[in-house]
């Protein structure tokens, strides 16, 4: 598992570990880290097929934009961090999800969730997520 | 609003694949047709608010979060339709509007 490192669109992403009730399904899939979402989600066929709870239908959009998502619950989502000492620390977030989404995302739920602060320092083109 | 084609979709295919009991799918896609079908009524109660539809009953609040909260009492483990009528849709009473969506 990588660090957190920035995309060719300047996004910040990390790999994580992405797991169903029926086990390791998807390793090493690439997430964007969204500091402006409060949702983590994930691509349709990411969540086909791995086990997880259909928890509700959701339309999250407005009048002029509808978009409509599952909220999805029983998956676990691992990637790196760092500790305050800059060791590697793997955190696992465990709790719903949301999809189809046009590519994987790390929410602000996710990282709040296991007490990790996404540093994005554009100048030097460095990003890291460190556990509190 | 109907349900678009790509979560009818996904639904089947989670169905398919043994994810999501059929009963469990048709309890959750009932809940969107109980809101067609109340939508006016729905639109003028509750304008302002996040509403949830669980088990065939309407519960409302500031946030996704709140209206949960309340369906969840009555109904603890049954799939949900949930929208926002009239404002953007608000995950948690102490946030705005998701970023994004796409």
């Amino acid at each position: 598992m990588s660090k957190a490192y920035l995309g060719p669109d300047g996004r910040p992403r990390v790999r994580g570990e992405w797991r169903g009730p029926r086990g390791v399904i998807n390793s090493a899939k690439e997430f964007v880290i969204d500091s402006g979402a409060n949702r983590t989600g994930l691509v349709s066929s990411n969540v086909i097929g791995h086990g997880l709870v259909l928890d509700g239908i959701i339309s999250i959009g407005t009048a002029g934009r509808p978009y409509t998502v599952l909220e999805l619950s029983g998956g676990e989502l691992s990637f790196q961090a760092s500790d305050r000492t800059g060791k590697p620390a793997m955190v696992t977030y465990r709790g719903t999800i949301i999809a189809p989404l046009s590519q994987n995302c790390l929410g602000m739920d996710a990282l709040k969730s296991v007490g990790v602060k996404l540093t994005l320092d554009l100048v030097s083109g460095s990003v890291s997520l460190e556990k509190s | 609003m109907e349900l678009p084609g790509s979560i009818l979709n996904i639904l089947l295919r989670m169905t398919l694949a043994g994810d999501i009991p059929l009963k469990r799918a048709y309890d959750a896609i009932r809940q969107v047709d109980v809101f067609e079908r109340d939508r006016p009524d729905i639109e003028s109660k509750y304008a302002g608010n996040i509403i949830v539809v669980c088990g065939e009953r309407i519960f409302y609040g500031a946030s996704l979060d709140e209206a949960l909260r309340k369906a969840r009492k009555e109904f603890p483990d049954r799939p949900y339709y949930a929208a926002a009528i009239g404002i953007p849709f608000r995950w948690r009473s102490s946030q705005v509007a998701l970023s994004g969506g796409s």
